[in-house]
């Protein structure tokens, strides 16, 4: 009994790459077919003569498979189901599983029978450019448009669910050298590098290496098939610790200093994929050497009808013969340039089908052409295919003689039936990966492709892809340039001989045609398609020219030829070839478009990696985070810290919770957990001298073990952060920052000791998180400390406001600050970060009875603006000097120098229009003006509005029983006691009253408790 | 002094890690975990600026024959100095020896230009052991950590994902790695993620 199921009515009885005794069941359009382990999709599909796989974008021709990898631009599909589909992916590097899902695209409802057709009979009214043409007025109904059109175009459907459930991981690697390509040239390459002990990298876009190879027949590399001979260097190179081998891998990006980006991918083609294993990985590699390997894509002819199903690639049609076992068709016509599409007929003719060449050249000679006559095939020399034609399916062509230029019928049409046509228009080395790193590229007139130039990156082209397409002249540079590489990263090299190769001469010569001649006027006949994806015709580029698109890059948005998830591969020259002959000019004077990342699409997923969900970005927590949640906390964010917001007790809301804490820092006592603060360690001779040119204060005369509050200031005079530091010795000080500065500020003083004062004796260690800190507050302070078994005496004379001192607190070595940012007594109180959970539990413990609160940062905002003390990054911007904050008393101006004092000496600094702190309060005490809102002074005013400045902070004060705020207001200091309106979004104006920012206690009275 | 009633269940204090619970994840292919991660708990660790003044007190108090060059470690036993730049080092010690040995560098650099500072809460050191230290780390590393070149007693900082970390060979299978505190839980999150394909075993 055959393993062969009857279902593969293409599948040739033998050959090929696959494994034949799996069989592997897909659905494609609701339609289970049989393939087998090793098929692409493309190939399973084409072995069930499965032709029609798509629709085409603008004007929803049917299409098929055109070619047999990554350059294909019709056969696209959405594999997968919910959550794990995935659009737009080529049918041709699909690897076949067993259970594997797709759909076709761009058919509403069916393939056989799409009503987007119709655009194609409307075509006449989609004319290259037409988008813009037709929606650029009014442009008020843009939006509408854009819906229509986004529904109506773009390409394939997003994944329904848009949690992507798949892992995907980033990795970096480095290397001697890095090969890109895995076909025979760049598998020589890497064995010619690696034999020297360089490290090599080998990618490939494909399952398997060997490329092209793998679907040529009788070639002989050194004595052995060439596909026995890639096995035996790839087993070479797996023994070699050195390198690694990346099948599956696609480079698709090359930046400056050979940093290369490669999408690996990991389980894309397993019926199940592990759990433990990434979908895909993103390779961030960095190599010494780079070895371009990409090989060649062929080009399609530029005929009526050269899009229909069953229109292919000639080197395709022989990869699916000779690779996958599978004839695409019974019936053949080949239209070629070239000698190369004599290898399809050979092969076609050998697998049993009838085939007609028809050759654009007259005189075409050598031994190819020799082996097709002598196979009995039919060659027609000087002849072109003029015009394919078929419903969903081509059927029939019609050929005809040509000039000797290719470019006018010379003769009468003959008419033949067919199920395949099998085009050749030269190749095109893929250059793009040296373009990309802005190399430069050489138009080859004989050849007829752009090749590589030169480049500033460390890399080199070979093979077919630097147009060396004969394979002996491909393994010699292959040889050469692995060796040179070794060299070059320091490996002693020999140059080994390259292997012989026995391979059947042709000519890489074509015949210089593009477009193929129809016999009507131009612009006139059927379609004839240049760039498949984009439905972009011969006569759409000629329209473009005429209306003055005469830059390929002009005319590549206009008409969108060459853009798309292929980019052109297949349509790029011809599209230039096409321009150029309708400018009259030569195609290097045309020139390419600009090559860019990615060479073949890369998916978003591999790119973000692991930086998903919680390893997004850190989150920072302190030391008393666990009894934080266990109290039920509200987090906010502040930087990368999680700050403990407020505790709501059940069933209160935000501002009860805050209103509650607040309350009760003012009358029995609140704990803050403040570990996130800044902490620089300052030592040195001139410890002191450092801080008196970075602070706008005076620092020479502190006292050991006092504290002092000082403003720091950018060289532009703006105020850049705030803290209190405390004298510790005579040359050690103790420096906090706020907590969102705390990095910025240790750099910042960093640059200034390393680069402008090296002179000075001083050292910074950041000892932010040696410490954890937790701030008491409120009148119950200093007993609670007591309770809690403090060994110092807390009263005011011998432990005075803004002083420290060493204690220790139920045996715990604490450091404590008698500072105060609520206005109450305070004592901030630094451990060793390991005891903080242990201070905070005892402090919470012995406060018990005295109503200690934990407060959250919200009710740290309120206490504070209470006061009016500021906050750097609210209450400034990078635009706000100390004077605008009504804090001139804190710039020494006897002080030599400080960092910002000549900014403050510009006269600008003096206008009266500057924008200064206020305070504000509402004229209804119940309504918090929202922070941002903008001040006028007259609500009635035309717009837009004078505006007078912005809320900077705003809270509900349960202190004051009122609502109060801060802002920035043009000449404010003067404004006092005038009333300004807040016109909001929601159509209020609310009407407040200028005032002092200090709005509890003024005279201080309280920071002794 | 202090003369508090509380029995002082806290110490020697709250390691970094004390809340991330434990987990392992088996190596898919069978055998031993790609990875194995452990804090080390309150391992003494001391900041020291400056130049040739650190020379004579850094090198008596852990015994190291000399000053680490640039990018490498030194170690006496428990105790290594790891180069950090041009003026800065850091001292790792046995835990609990920090203050003794912070003391001792304090008075044998007297009044010359260099600085010792206990950071031993400020940081976290994580120790990874098993084969598999070099690929995973390499996943959020862009330093070439290849074994011919990242050798035993190669160190250097740099960056892991998303936080600044020490990294620290002292062999193939056996690395120490530090991070601040705050950003501990991260690293070790991370790190379980980035070794789930080889096995990874994290325990507290």
């Amino acid at each position: 009994m055959s393993k062969r199921p009857s279902s593969q009515l293409r599948r040739l009885p033998k050959g090929g790459r696959i494994d034949r005794s799996q069989i592997v069941s897909f659905t494609f359009d609701g339609r289970t077919y049989q393939g087998h382990a090793g098929d692409t999709l493309a190939a399973a599909l084409l072995a069930n003569d499965v032709h029609l796989v798509g629709r085409s974008f603008k004007y929803h021709r049917p299409r098929g498979i055109l070619t047999a990898g990554v350059d294909e631009p019709n056969a696209l599909v959405r594999l997968g189901r919910g959550a794990h589909a995935e659009p737009n992916l080529r049918a041709t590097q699909i690897e076949l599983f067993d259970g594997l899902y797709a759909e076709s695209q761009n058919r509403i409802p069916s393939l056989k029978f799409d009503i987007g057709a119709v655009n194609s009979v409307l075509s006449r009214f989609f004319p290259a450019g037409f988008y813009y043409k037709t929606f650029m007025w009014p442009a008020s109904l843009w939006m509408t448009y854009e819906h229509v059109i986004r529904h109506a175009a773009g390409l394939g459907k997003a994944a329904d669910d848009h949690n992507d459930p798949d892992r995907y991981e980033r990795t970096h690697a480095h290397c001697d050298v890095l090969v890109a390509g895995g076909g025979v040239a760049g598998i020589m390459a890497a064995v010619s590098a690696a034999e020297s002990g360089a490290r090599v990298i080998l990618a490939d876009e494909q399952n398997e290496f060997g490329g092209w190879m793998l679907g040529e027949a009788g070639v002989e590399i050194d004595g052995k098939p060439a596909a026995d001979w890639v096995s035996t260097m790839v087993d070479k190179l797996a023994q070699m610790p050195h390198v690694t081998l990346l099948p599956r891998t696609t480079v698709f990006g090359y930046m400056d200093h050979n940093f290369l980006t490669l999408t690996e991918r990991v389980t894309d083609h397993m019926p199940s994929r592990p759990a433990h294993l990434p979908r895909q990985r993103l390779w961030k590699v960095r190599a010494k050497q780079v070895i371009l390997a990409q090989g060649a894509h062929e080009r399609p002819l530029v005929f009526a009808g050269n899009d229909l199903p069953g229109v292919m690639l000639s080197g395709a049609v022989r990869t699916y013969i000779n690779r996958y076992a599978v004839v695409p068709g019974q019936r053949a016509v080949i239209v070629t340039n070239n000698d190369d599409a004599y290898r399809t007929a050979l092969a076609l003719h050998d697998a049993g089908a009838h085939v007609i060449i028809a050759d654009l050249r007259a005189t075409a000679k050598g031994p190819l052409i020799t082996a097709a006559t002598a196979a009995g095939i039919e060659i027609l020399p000087g002849h072109a295919v003029i015009n394919a034609v078929g419903n969903l399916r081509v059927g029939r062509v019609e050929i005809a003689p040509v000039t000797a230029d290719a470019t006018a019928i010379s003769g009468d049409i003959i008419y033949r039936d067919c199920d395949l046509v099998a085009m050749s228009g030269g190749f095109s080395p893929a250059v793009h990966l040296h373009s990309q790193a802005r190399g430069k590229l050489q138009w080859d007139d004989k050849k007829l492709c752009f090749t590589p130039s030169t480049t500033h990156e460390p890399s080199v082209n070979i093979g077919a892809g630097n147009g060396s397409f004969e394979l002996a002249t491909a393994l010699r540079e292959a040889v050469r340039a692995g060796h040179q590489a070794a060299s070059l990263t320091g490996h002693r090299s020999s140059m080994a001989a390259a292997p012989a190769v026995v391979m059947t001469k042709q000519s890489w010569q074509p015949l210089a045609a593009w477009k193929l001649p129809n016999g009507h006027a131009a612009g006139k006949g059927p379609k004839a398609f240049v760039d498949f994806q984009n439905d972009v015709t011969a006569t759409d580029i000629g329209m473009a020219a005429r209306e003055g698109y005469q830059s390929v890059e002009h005319l590549k948005r206009y008409t969108t030829t060459g853009m798309g998830t292929d980019q052109g591969k297949t349509s790029n020259i011809n599209a230039l070839a096409i321009l150029a002959e309708a400018l009259g000019h030569d195609i290097p004077a045309v020139g390419t478009t600009t090559f860019r990342m990615p060479y073949s699409p890369a998916n978003i997923g591999a790119i973000a990696g692991r930086d998903i969900g919680a390893l997004f970005d850190p989150f920072r927590r302190t030391r008393m985070d666990a009894w934080h949640q266990a109290a039920g906390a509200t987090f906010e964010h502040v930087g990368q810290w999680m700050r403990a917001w407020y505790y709501p007790q059940p069933g209160e809301t935000m501002q009860q919770a805050v209103n509650r804490e607040v309350k009760a820092a003012r009358t029995t006592a609140g704990l803050l957990d403040a570990s996130t603060l800044g902490k620089i360690d300052i030592r040195g001779r001139d410890a002191a001298e450092f801080l008196n040119r970075i602070y706008t204060n005076s620092w020479q005369k502190l006292g050991i073990g006092r504290c002092r509050y000082g403003l720091m200031l950018k060289d532009d005079g703006m105020v850049m952060d705030d803290g209190v530091t405390t004298r510790l010795g005579d040359n050690h000080f103790h420096m906090t920052t706020t907590t969102g500065g705390a990095a910025a500020v240790l750099d910042w003083l960093e640059e200034w000791l390393q680069t402008e004062w090296p002179e000075l004796d001083v050292t910074l260690t950041s000892v932010t998180e040696q410490w954890a800190v937790a701030t008491l507050s409120g009148p119950k302070a200093a007993q609670i400390l007591q309770d809690a078994g403090i060994d110092i005496d807390l009263s005011p004379a011998s432990f005075p406001f803004m002083s420290m001192q060493d204690a220790h607190i139920g045996g715990l070595p604490v450091r404590i600050f008698r500072i105060s940012f609520t206005g109450e007594l305070s004592y901030e109180i630094n451990v060793a970060a390991r005891h903080g959970l242990a201070l905070w539990r005892l402090l919470m413990k012995h406060g018990a009875a005295h109503g200690l609160t934990p407060y959250g940062t919200e009710a740290m905002h309120v206490l504070r603006a209470e006061k009016g003390f500021i906050i750097v990054g609210q209450e400034t911007d990078g635009s706000v000097t100390p004077l605008d904050l009504g804090m001139g008393w804190i710039i020494a101006k006897s002080k030599p120098d400080f960092i910002g004092k000549r900014a403050l000496a510009r006269n600008s600094m003096g206008y009266e229009d500057r924008k200064q702190l206020v305070g504000l309060l509402c004229k209804d005490p119940e309504t918090v003006i929202p922070e941002g809102a903008h001040a006028v002074l007259d609500p009635s005013q035309p717009l837009p509005m004078d505006m007078l400045g912005q809320v900077t902070s705003s809270y509900f004060s349960p202190n004051l029983g009122r609502s109060i705020a801060m802002g920035l207001l043009k000449g404010g200091q003067a404004r006092k006691g005038q009333t300004v309106y807040f016109p909001l979004l929601d159509g209020r104006v609310l009407e407040a009253t200028v005032t002092d920012t200090v709005f509890f206690d003024p005279e201080g009275e309280r920071i002794n408790g | 002094m202090a003369s508090s009633a509380d029995p002082r269940p806290w110490l020697p204090g709250e390691p970094a890690l004390a809340d991330r619970p434990s987990l392992a994840h088996p190596n898919p292919a069978g055998g031993d975990y790609g990875i194995t991660l452990r804090e080390l708990t309150h391992a003494g660790k001391i900041n020291l600026r400056g130049g040739t003044a650190l020379q004579a007190p850094a090198t008596k108090v852990t015994g190291c024959a000399s000053l680490p060059t640039a990018n490498h470690f030194v170690s006496a036993g428990d105790r290594h100095l790891v180069w950090l730049g041009p003026d800065e080092y850091l001292l790792l010690c046995e835990a609990g020896a920090e203050t003794e040995l912070k003391q001792r560098l304090d008075n044998l650099i007297g009044t010359s230009k260099a600085v010792a500072t206990d950071v031993s809460d400020a940081l976290c050191a994580l120790e990874l052991r098993g084969p598999s230290i070099r690929q995973t780390l390499a996943k959020g590393c862009s330093l070439d950590l290849h074994h011919s070149i990242f050798t035993a007693g190669h160190a250097a900082q740099t960056a892991l994902a998303h936080a600044g970390v020490t990294i620290i060979a002292h062999s193939d299978d056996r690395f120490w790695l530090l991070c601040r505190t705050s950003f501990a839980a991260y690293v070790q999150q991370w790190l379980c993620d980035a070794a789930l394909e080889y096995g990874v075993h994290f325990t507290n």
